[in-house]
């Protein structure tokens, strides 16, 4: 009877054990499923390339100098009839869309100048290497992914009941034995 | 979405029949918690019954008989209210599970292109 107790305790502790080490590697690749998830954020999130930043610049800028123009397409403008003059200057336009209609062509030099300045000697991420980095990450996520559902499934044969993540990628929780790791 | 490694469909059946199952453990204790609220229920229907009998009966229950028949209404329906919080606190990660494996699900099969409600 002693003999049977010890035994079962030991099961109870093996078991214990099994139970631990199956949910610290698990806890573990969700952090680091976690982590790669937020770093594909982070990518998304890089600036633009740098000739890319100025070219969307320069095209609001024109944009920008084009609709004044259509409000204050005269030099007149400037100006208002003698009948008009009072005590103060009070033009047609307001100021800034006579200013963007007059000298839009340094408005623009100058926005472009500012977005080359606040990028410095960094040149950006291109298209390119932002779709390198993305499948890179989606690399790395999916062979995370992998090896959480190889420690899922070895705790469900285990007789262990292990939740799968809502959003659990198919391919990993479809995978054939032979791709897990 | 491709897979660039091989797949087992048949994981899906596994999936399907642990959706099932936690389906099956949501339903039960939701069924308790209805059957707990039954009880209740009827127990408030006897305490407002006591309260508005104005007819013979309640005149010829004496008042001491009339709060002790109340107070024990009112321990009952404590307890039932007691038990359905218990019930429901249980019931809420089964029903927390059963949604997220049917979400698992359902993305996985329309993944291989199975209808997820078949």
């Amino acid at each position: 009877m002693r003999e049977m107790t010890a035994s079962i305790a030991k099961t109870l502790s093996n078991a214990r054990s099994v139970s631990n080490v199956i949910g610290d590697s698990l806890a573990q690749i969700r952090s680091q499923i976690d982590d790669l998830k937020f770093r594909r954020d982070e990518i998304e999130a890089l600036p633009v390339a740098a000739e890319v930043a100025v070219d969307r610049a320069e095209k609001w800028a024109e944009r920008e100098v084009a609709q004044a123009r259509q409000a204050a397409p005269t030099p007149s403008y400037f100006s208002v009839s003698q009948k008009m003059w009072a005590e103060v200057y009070m033009p047609n336009c307001e100021p800034g869309a006579i200013l963007l209609a007059y000298m839009g062509e340094a408005f623009v030099e100058s926005v472009k100048m500012q977005v080359k300045a606040a990028y410095g000697d960094d040149r950006g991420t291109t298209e390119k290497q932002r779709l390198g980095l993305l499948a890179q990450n989606d690399a790395e996520i999916l062979a995370a992914e992998l090896a959480e559902e190889a420690i899922v499934r070895h705790a469900e044969r285990q007789g262990f009941k292990i939740d799968r993540r809502r959003d659990a990628d198919p391919r990993a929780v479809l995978a054939h034995e032979s791709a897990l790791p | 979405m491709k897979s660039p490694h091989p797949l087992d469909p048949g994981r899906l059946d596994a999936l399907r029949e642990q959706r099932a199952a936690s389906r099956a453990a949501s339903s039960a204790a939701q069924d308790k918690i209805r059957e707990i609220h039954r009880q209740r229920s009827l127990v408030e229907r006897d305490i407002g019954l006591l309260w508005a009998d104005t007819t013979q009966n309640r005149r010829a229950m004496d008042s001491r008989e009339m709060n002790a028949k109340l107070a024990e209404l009112e321990l009952k329906k404590s307890a039932l209210t007691e038990e359905m919080k218990e019930a429901t606190a249980k019931a809420d990660p089964v029903t927390e599970r059963a949604q997220s494996i049917g979400t698992l699900y359902r993305s996985c099969a329309e993944f291989l292109g199975v209808d997820p409600n078949a």
